[in-house]
C-alpha cells in the first residue's frame, strides 16, 4: 500500500528499541500513577479478606456481582491476542503485523488480572486450592462437572500457551537486545535470547515453532470464553443466563472487546513511543474492518438470544426482560450499551475516513469496551435480581467501594504490567516489522492493488 | 454381628392448608442449628439467614381495590426450606464437592470443604442457600447456648437446611442398636422425640417429616396425595419436599361463577 | 544478522542460567513434595503431637493395671453418647476421701473437690468443631464386631491408655487417618457423616 514509508533495518532496531533502552519522564509518572492505582485495588482486596466478602455489594439473590462481571470483560479482552496472533497468522492477514506482540503481552496481563478476580471473590481464599486436584489420598478430588474446575484449566491452559507463544516470537528481538545493551540488562537478554545468532536453522525451528503454536492454540480460542460463559449457561435457575446461545455469544463479545481493545492500546503506542512510522492508518483500517463484521455477528447474537427468551413467554423469563429492557435503571443501561457498544461504533467503521483516524478509531474503541462491560453487566446482575418465580426472594444491588476501587484497580494493573513490560520488551515485534518490510511486493486483485503474501 | 443400615430416604409433606404463618418454625431452626442474628441491617441488606422461611403473598389485591372490598385480600404463607432436591441444581456445580447428595436422599453441605464460590446459592431455584458474609457473632452471654452437635460455621461459607441431621444421626445410631426401623411416630410433632426443630415446633401440623422408603409411613401416605405437588417440578429437580395444595373454597366459589 | 558472541561468555552465562533453573527446581521440589507426601505417608503430624502435663498428674496405669477400674466406670456416658466424659470431681472423692488422702495430688484434688470448682484437665484427643465424632456409634461397632466389653476397644484409637503415666495421643486423627479405618471396616464415608 502506498503510506508505506520505507525503513531499513537499522532504524527499525533503533526506533523499536528506544523506549526500552530511554525512559522519558512520563513513563515514571505513569508507573506512579499506576501503582497507586494497584496499591489500592490490593488494598481493597485485602481489606476484603480480613472482613469477609460481605463488604462487597452481595446480598442474597445478587451473589455474584461486579468483580465477576469484570473477570468476564477481562476474560474477553484477552481474547485479542489469540485472535490477533493465531488467526490472522494463519491467514497471513498482513496489517495484523505491529500489533501481535501488543495483543499477545495484553493478553497475559489481563488473562492474569482475570483470574485474580474469581480468586478474591471467594469466600474462603485461603482455601483456594481446593480447587485442584492435590488430595488423592482421601479420595476426594475436583467436582470436574463444574464449570468452575472448567475455568482455571481453560485460563490457565491459554495463560501458559501465550507466554510461550509471546516468548518464542520474541526471541529474535530479545537477540537484537542483547547486542545493544550492557550491564544486567545483558545479561538478562542474553540468559532470555538463549542463543539466538539468527542463523537459517533457528529461523526455521522458530517460524515452525510459531506456526505451530497459533494452529494448536486455536481450539483455546473457541473454548476459553465458552467455558466462561458456561458458568453462567450451567445455571438453571437464573433466567437470561441459561441460554444454550452464551458459548458463540461470548466468544464473539470476546473478540469484538478484545480487539477494541487492541485498537486503544495502538494509538497509545503510536503516540506514546512515537511509531508513526510502523503503526499505520492502514493498520486501524484493516482492524476496523474486521471489527466491523464482528460487531454486526456479536449485535445478532445479542438480539437472538432477546428474542429466544421472549419467544419462550415463561413467566419468570419475562419478568427478568422485564427487568433488563424496561425498569429504571437497567432501561438507561441497555440503551447505553446497546448504543456504545454497537450502534456507535459500526456505524462510524463503515466509513473509511473514520477508520482511518488513529483520535477516532481510539475514542470509538474506548466506546466499545464501554458497552461490553455494560454488556457482562446487564447480563450477571439482572438475571440474579430477578432469579426465579418467588418474587419474595427477589433484590436489588448496589455496589460498595471496595469492589469499585477493585474494578477500577484492575484497569490499572493490565495497564501498568503494559507499561513495564514495554520497558524490558520492544511492545511492537521488530523481527515482523522487517518481514514486513520485506514482502512488499503487491499484486492486483479486481480493482486493487494488495500485498502480496510470500510466506514460508 | 453387625447389621446392615436401613436405606433412609428422608422427606417432608409441608401442608400449605395448614400453614397461619406463625414463624414458630423459623425461630425453632434458629435455634437449633446456632444462625447467628438475623438483626434489622441484615434484613435490609438482605443478608438474613434463614434455612426456613415463610414466604407471604397477598391475593386479590386488585380486586378489592376495583370492588373497594377489604375482605377480598387474602394473605397466602408458604414455607420454604431446601427441597432436598434429588437432581439438584446446586450439586453439579460446586468445583469442590462441598455439596452433594447422599445415599439418604438428602442434599448435604460440607462446611469444612466449603471455599464459598457462592455458585450452588446462584443456582438454586429456592433461593434457601445461604452465604456467611462475615464472621457470625453472638452476644457474648449466648455463646452458651449454642448446639454442640452442629458446626459454628465461619465466615465464607454456604449453609442450609440440613433436615436437622445432627438428629437424624441420632436415630440412625438408635436404629443400630436396636436394630430396627425407627416409627414414623418418633418424627410427629406432637408425640416425637427426633423431628427437625420445625416440624416439632409446628403448632398446626403443617409439617410432616419422615421416611419415604417407608411405604406405611406417615410421609409415604401424604406425598402421594391429590394435593401434593413440587415446587417448580417444571425444572425436573425432583425435590423431597412435597408440597399440599391450599383448599380454598372462595376461589372454588369463584371459578362456578 | 547479528554477529555470534565470544564462545566463552556463552557457556558462562547459559551454564548459570542452568544452574539457576536447576537449583530454583531443586529447592521447589524440596519444599513442596514433602508436603504433600505427608498427607499421605509421613506422619507429620506427629511432630505437633504433644503430651500435656494435666493439673493433677493422673496416673492411668495404678488406677487401671493395678486397681482394675473398668474404662467405664469413670467415663461413664462413652457408651451411650457422642463424648466421653470426664468424671466430676465429686467421683473421685468416692475413693479417694479414704484412699492415699496423704498424697500431694490427692491433696490438690480435695482442694478442687471443697471448693467446689471442676478440675481443668487439658485436653488430649481433640478433633476440629467441624467433625462430629461420636463414640457411641463407634463402641457400639467395635463390640459387636469383636463380641468383646466396651472398655476393650477404646484402645484401637486410644492406645493403651492403662499403661500410660501421662496421656498422649497415639494416632493422628486426621481425616486421612479416619477415612482409611472407614474403608477397612466398610463404614460409611459419606462426608455427611462426621461432617454436619
Amino acid at each position: 500500500m502506498q503510506e508505506r514509508i520505507p525503513v531499513t533495518e537499522k532504524e527499525v532496531n533503533e526506533d523499536l528499541l528506544k523506549p526500552v533502552f530511554t525512559t522519558p519522564i512520563w513513563w515514571w509518572v505513569a508507573v506512579a500513577v499506576m501503582a497507586t492505582g494497584v496499591a489500592a485495588a490490593a488494598g481493597a482486596a485485602g481489606f476484603m479478606f480480613v472482613n469477609g466478602t460481605g463488604v462487597e455489594g452481595i446480598n442474597r439473590p445478587v451473589m455474584w456481582e461486579f468483580l465477576i462481571v469484570n473477570f468476564v470483560f477481562w476474560v474477553g479482552i484477552s481474547h485479542a491476542g489469540i485472535m490477533l496472533s493465531a488467526i490472522l497468522r494463519l491467514t497471513q492477514a498482513e496489517w495484523r503485523r505491529p500489533a501481535t506482540r501488543a495483543a499477545e503481552v495484553m493478553t497475559i496481563f489481563s488473562l492474569g488480572t482475570a483470574a485474580l478476580h474469581p480468586m478474591m471473590h471467594v469466600g474462603r481464599a485461603w482455601r483456594i486450592y481446593f480447587e485442584f486436584p492435590y488430595d488423592f489420598g482421601r479420595g476426594i478430588f475436583p467436582n470436574i462437572r463444574s464449570p468452575f474446575v472448567w475455568d482455571p484449566s481453560a485460563i490457565f491452559t491459554y495463560l501458559t500457551s501465550t507466554v510461550l507463544f509471546v516468548y518464542v516470537a520474541m526471541l529474535p528481538d530479545l537477540a537484537i537486545a542483547r547486542d545493544r545493551s550492557t550491564g544486567w540488562r545483558h545479561t538478562m537478554y542474553y540468559v532470555l535470547a538463549m542463543n539466538w545468532r539468527g542463523t537459517p536453522r533457528q529461523w526455521h525451528l522458530q517460524t515452525v515453532a510459531g506456526i505451530l503454536l497459533s494452529s494448536i492454540i486455536l481450539p483455546i480460542f473457541a473454548s476459553v470464553h465458552s467455558i466462561v460463559s458456561w458458568d453462567f449457561g450451567m445455571a438453571i435457575a437464573v433466567e437470561g443466563w441459561h441460554s444454550t446461545v452464551f458459548a458463540p455469544y461470548f466468544v464473539i463479545g470476546a473478540v469484538w472487546s478484545g480487539v477494541a481493545g487492541v485498537i486503544t492500546l495502538l494509538a497509545l503506542m503510536r503516540w506514546l513511543f512515537s511509531a508513526q512510522k510502523y503503526i499505520r492508518p492502514e493498520h486501524f483500517d484493516g482492524l476496523g474492518r474486521l471489527l466491523s463484521v464482528v460487531g454486526i455477528g456479536w449485535f445478532y447474537f445479542t438480539m437472538m438470544e432477546i428474542c429466544f427468551s421472549l419467544y419462550s413467554l415463561e413467566p419468570s423469563e419475562i419478568a427478568f426482560r422485564h427487568l433488563q429492557l424496561m425498569e429504571w435503571p437497567f432501561n438507561m443501561l441497555f440503551v447505553l450499551f446497546v448504543t456504545t457498544g454497537f450502534f456507535i461504533p459500526v456505524a462510524l467503521f463503515m466509513k473509511k475516513s473514520v477508520r482511518r483516524n488513529v483520535a477516532a478509531m481510539f475514542w470509538i474503541s474506548i466506546f466499545v469496551n464501554i458497552g461490553m462491560w455494560l454488556e457482562r453487566y446487564m447480563i450477571i446482575i439482572p438475571g440474579l435480581m430477578r432469579k426465579t418465580g418467588l418474587p419474595f426472594s427477589w433484590g436489588s444491588h448496589s455496589p460498595s467501594p471496595i469492589e469499585l476501587i477493585i474494578v477500577t484497580g484492575s484497569f490499572f494493573a493490565v495497564a501498568l504490567g503494559l507499561l513495564v513490560f514495554s520497558k524490558f520488551f520492544p511492545l511492537i515485534p521488530l523481527s515482523d516489522a522487517k518481514e514486513g518490510e520485506v514482502l512488499r511486493a503487491e499484486i492486483q486483485v479486481g480493482k486493487v492493488r494488495v500485498p502480496a503474501i510470500v510466506r514460508e | 454381628m453387625i447389621t446392615p443400615r436401613i436405606p433412609h430416604k428422608w422427606g417432608m409433606v409441608v401442608d400449605i392448608d395448614r400453614c397461619t404463618g406463625c414463624q414458630a418454625c423459623v425461630i425453632a431452626c434458629q435455634a437449633e442449628n446456632n444462625i447467628p442474628i438475623n438483626t434489622e441491617d441484615r434484613y435490609i441488606q438482605r443478608r438474613a439467614i434463614e434455612w426456613i422461611r415463610i414466604e407471604r403473598y397477598w391475593e386479590g389485591v386488585e380486586e378489592a381495590v376495583k370492588t373497594g372490598d377489604p375482605s377480598l385480600v387474602k394473605a397466602r404463607f408458604i414455607p420454604v426450606l431446601c427441597q432436598h432436591c434429588e437432581n439438584a441444581p446446586c450439586e453439579p456445580v460446586c468445583p469442590v464437592y462441598a455439596t452433594y447428595h447422599n445415599n439418604e436422599g438428602m442434599n448435604v453441605q460440607v462446611y469444612n470443604r466449603c471455599i464459598g464460590t457462592r455458585y450452588c446459592a446462584n443456582n438454586c431455584p429456592y433461593q434457601v442457600r445461604f452465604f456467611n458474609f462475615f464472621q457470625p457473632v453472638w452476644p457474648e452471654s449466648l455463646y452458651n447456648q449454642l448446639n454442640p452437635h452442629v458446626t459454628v460455621r465461619t465466615r465464607g461459607i454456604m449453609e442450609k437446611c440440613t433436615f436437622c441431621i445432627q438428629r437424624l444421626r441420632k436415630v440412625e445410631r438408635k436404629e443400630v442398636k436396636e436394630q430396627k426401623r425407627i416409627s414414623d411416630a418418633e418424627f410427629d410433632s406432637a408425640s416425637g422425640m427426633y423431628g427437625p426443630a420445625c416440624v416439632r415446633a409446628c403448632p398446626t401440623d403443617t409439617l410432616v417429616f419422615g421416611d419415604l422408603n417407608d411405604p406405611n409411613g406417615r410421609v409415604a401416605k401424604m406425598a402421594k396425595d391429590e394435593r401434593g405437588y413440587q415446587m417448580f417440578d417444571r425444572l425436573g429437580t425432583e425435590p423431597n419436599v412435597i408440597y399440599l395444595k391450599k383448599v380454598d373454597l372462595h376461589a372454588s366459589e369463584s371459578a362456578h361463577e | 544478522m547479528q554477529e555470534p558472541a565470544p564462545r566463552k561468555k556463552v557457556n558462562w552465562m547459559m551454564r548459570a542460567a542452568v544452574a539457576l533453573s536447576v537449583v530454583l527446581t531443586v529447592v521447589i521440589t524440596l519444599a513442596v513434595v514433602p508436603k504433600i507426601l505427608g498427607h499421605y505417608f509421613w506422619s507429620i503430624e506427629q511432630w505437633y503431637r504433644v503430651t500435656p502435663v494435666q493439673p493433677i498428674a493422673f496416673p492411668h496405669p495404678s488406677h487401671v493395671q493395678v486397681d482394675g477400674i473398668d474404662c467405664l466406670f469413670c467415663h461413664r456416658s462413652v457408651a451411650t453418647d457422642a463424648m466421653a466424659s470426664i468424671p466430676p470431681v465429686q467421683q473421685c472423692m468416692f475413693c479417694h476421701k479414704l484412699v492415699k488422702t496423704d498424697s500431694p495430688e490427692i491433696q490438690k484434688l480435695a482442694k478442687y473437690a471443697s471448693d467446689n470448682v471442676p478440675v481443668e484437665w487439658i485436653r488430649v484427643h481433640r478433633v476440629p468443631d467441624h467433625v462430629h465424632f461420636v463414640h457411641e456409634a463407634h463402641i457400639t461397632f467395635f463390640t459387636r464386631r469383636d463380641n468383646v466389653a466396651p472398655s476393650q476397644v477404646c484402645a484401637t484409637c486410644h492406645g493403651d491408655v492403662g499403661s500410660m503415666q501421662q496421656v498422649k495421643q497415639v494416632r493422628s486423627l486426621r481425616m486421612g487417618d479416619c477415612v482409611d479405618c472407614h474403608r477397612q471396616n466398610n463404614a460409611p464415608t459419606d462426608c455427611a457423616v462426621c461432617h454436619y
